[in-house]
């Protein structure tokens, strides 16, 4: 069993123009010690599937219609608020991307963390203030004790970065949700962070679920990665044979429009052509056909299943468990050559 | 902390002084005089009653008589014509015009502690229950309760204060009896009159302090908070509630100064000799040292208040210096 499967989740936003299905039928799994990535452009549905698994959504206003969450033995869609409290942080951690806006300006680092072992672990405060300490300590931050002590705005951003992890990290939680979490830092502080999930993912065989838009990082960083259009699920493969060949047009486009350092620079950054879908007015049929260069007829009409493929290497997909939700894959999955043979 | 009283203290005695020079010269600028309003008089005694109260120096010499500190008074009204100090750098906010054998000093004595204990009555209850309300809403935020709150809040702020204290002294003095209709020997007169006087503030508040919350409640660290797995209640009064009661602390200022000296209307209607009637009498009647000594008083009532609140600002959120302010 895998340490957490989520089954058929489907998250519902009710806007003014009407409902909007965020997260639609996605599935996946993640084990223990391996990093499982979502991708996807913004409003692709990644982050709210996020934050989900800790039953966040309510909190921006969206309500889960169903799916199962299993952690542990437990559907965590079906816990109550309070046994789900006792999961949040302890058992499944989640990281926010932009640690200036997810730490609170009025209390001190200190508490900050020390409040998350004081209520999962019933640490008296002062117990939890030593462990805070070398919690900072072991995330590279100097003079951990006298930091507890500051204010976030009284930190460089690379130390409140680190200070955000440390906080997410300090009850040891089993599976840790990263949520964009190198966009908007430097370089050298990206690596920082990739650096201490990898860490935590190897010393303490947590699962860590990756969430990001940024292709490179998540080649590098997944095992297993699953690509995200309006909400749906449009390519689930390994990292490896995903990038090596694209099953689905968007996975293809978007690994196209992915910024490169090597080779030579051209003038513009290629992109994804067409509009970003409008979650609230998706097109009939399959969601991404305005913007697909390999639309046939029924892509308008109907609306593509995830599988494996029909012909040829439809075995090896089938063991590998690599599946795409598009009528065509064969065209992009087979080698030209090969389909043109007679 | 001694740099930014000591700033504070600078910055008030400009503030005051500035205001008493203009409110000195709007009170002159105003056609009429303190004797004008009685029956005519003849030029002889007009003359004389002038004079007696220095009416008819000119206009710099009566503004450096009334600023002080030295004494130029030459009669002796403003005091003994002995004496070297005088006016208001000396402490002494000179007669009343109106008032005849009353000092100014005398009249404020005698009501603003009247004035400073219903209306601290009032602060008190006002914002404990606001706040309770506001932090309510907030919580319960598109519930029916909250709908109810919101729509006694707006009525708090809508209702003249008249009309609450009218229909507070219909129930509980003529109706049921259990508190005295006017009047300011017992603490039981006190009531009725601070709840009028507290019932907009104590509204006001509930709606800053639910808007500040519900504000508060909105931001990534919140969610942060949440995903920690911290009991609601924690989250709100640890993590949510000092944010959330910034713009209730920034009103209480100007309103605490306000609900401190007194309201005519309330006064009016349940005959407390407090000092907010004589805002409104001294006015009209041109009784110009008493309308300056109740604006001087207001002033440094509400710069100080507004310096409380800075202060109060930097305890709560460590993002504001006092070094800064």
């Amino acid at each position: 069993m895998s340490l957490l499967e989520v089954t058929n989740l489907r998250v519902r936003y009710d806007t003014p123009r009407g409902p909007v299905w965020a997260v639609d039928q996605v599935s996946f799994k993640l084990d223990a010690g391996e990093t499982v990535a979502l991708v996807g452009e913004s409003g692709s549905g990644k982050s709210t599937t996020a934050l989900a698994i800790l039953g966040l959504v309510a909190f921006s206003g969206g309500t889960v219609e169903t799916g199962e969450i299993w952690f542990g033995g437990k559907n965590l869609l079906a816990l109550r608020e309070d046994e789900l409290r006792a999961v949040r942080a302890s058992e499944i951690a989640l990281v926010f991307q932009d640690a200036t806006a997810a730490l609170n300006p009025f209390l001190t680092i200190g508490l900050q963390i020390a409040e998350v072992l004081e209520v999962h672990r019933g640490l008296s405060r002062r117990e939890a203030l030593v462990a805070a300490g070398k919690a900072l300590g072991d995330v590279g931050i100097a003079e951990p004790e006298a930091r507890l002590a500051s204010f976030p705005h009284e930190l460089s951003g690379g130390q409140r970065q680190r200070a955000l992890i440390a906080m997410s990290l300090i009850a040891k939680p089993k599976v840790v949700i990263a949520d964009e979490p190198t966009t908007a830092l430097d370089p050298a502080l990206a690596l920082l962070v990739l650096d201490l999930l990898r860490r935590e993912r190897e010393q303490n065989g947590a699962g860590v679920l990756l969430v990001s838009h940024d292709l490179e990082l998540v080649a590098s960083e997944a095992k297993r990665v699953h690509v995200m259009y309006a909400g749906r699920v449009a390519e689930s493969a390994d990292a490896d044979e995903l990038f090596a060949a694209p099953w689905h047009p968007y996975t293809a486009a978007l690994w196209r429009a992915r910024p490169r350092l090597d080779g030579e620079r051209p003038k513009r950054l290629a992109a994804v052509a067409g509009a970003p879908v409008d979650p609230a007015a998706l097109p009939t049929g399959c969601a991404f056909h305005p913007r697909c260069e390999f639309v046939v007829e029924r892509c308008r009409r109907e609306r593509p299943d995830l599988s494996g493929l029909l012909r040829a290497e439809g075995a090896m997909s089938l063991r590998s468990g690599r599946r795409s939700a598009c009528f065509e894959k064969e065209r992009l999955a087979l080698p030209r050559e090969e389909a043109s043979t007679p | 902390m001694t740099h930014f009283l000591a700033r504070r203290a600078l910055g008030l005695a400009l503030t005051v002084w500035i205001v008493v020079t203009l409110a000195f010269l709007m009170m002159r600028l105003v056609p009429g005089g303190p004797f004008s309003a009685e029956r005519r008089l003849p030029a002889a005694v007009a003359a004389n009653v002038d004079a007696r109260y220095h009416l008819d120096w000119p206009l710099w010499r009566q503004y450096v008589q009334y600023l002080g500190p030295l004494n130029v008074d030459t009669h002796g009204l403003f005091g003994d014509r002995e004496r070297v100090f005088g006016g208001v750098l000396a402490g002494d906010l000179g007669p009343s015009f109106r008032h005849r054998d009353y000092t100014v000093n005398q009249i404020l004595a005698e009501s603003l502690p009247v004035s400073l204990a219903l209306g601290s009555l009032a602060l008190v209850w006002s914002i404990a229950l606001g706040t309770v309300i506001g932090v309510v809403g907030a919580a319960r935020r598109g519930s029916k309760l909250d709908l109810w709150l919101r729509m006694g809040s707006s009525l708090g702020i809508a209702l003249p204060s008249f009309v609450i204290a009218g229909l507070l002294v219909l129930v509980f003095a003529l109706t049921l009896g259990w508190l005295p209709v006017a009047g300011n020997t017992s603490f039981a007169h006190f009531v009725l009159p601070s709840l009028a006087l507290g019932a907009p503030v104590a509204a006001y508040i509930a709606r800053l302090v639910r808007t500040g919350l519900i504000e508060a409640l909105s931001q990534d660290y919140i969610r942060t908070a949440i995903a920690k797995g911290l009991p609601f209640s924690t989250v709100v009064r640890r993590h949510a509630l000092r944010g959330g009661l910034l713009p209730a602390i920034s009103y209480l200022g100007p309103a605490a100064a306000g609900v401190l000296t007194g309201s005519l209307v309330i006064e009016r209607i349940f005959a407390i000799p407090g000092t907010g009637s004589h805002f409104v009498a001294s006015a009209l009647d041109r009784d110009y040292t008493l309308a300056l000594g109740v604006t001087i008083v207001y002033s440094v009532l509400i710069y100080s208040l507004n310096a409380l609140v800075d202060l109060a600002y930097t305890r709560l959120d460590p993002r504001i210096a006092l070094e800064e302010l």
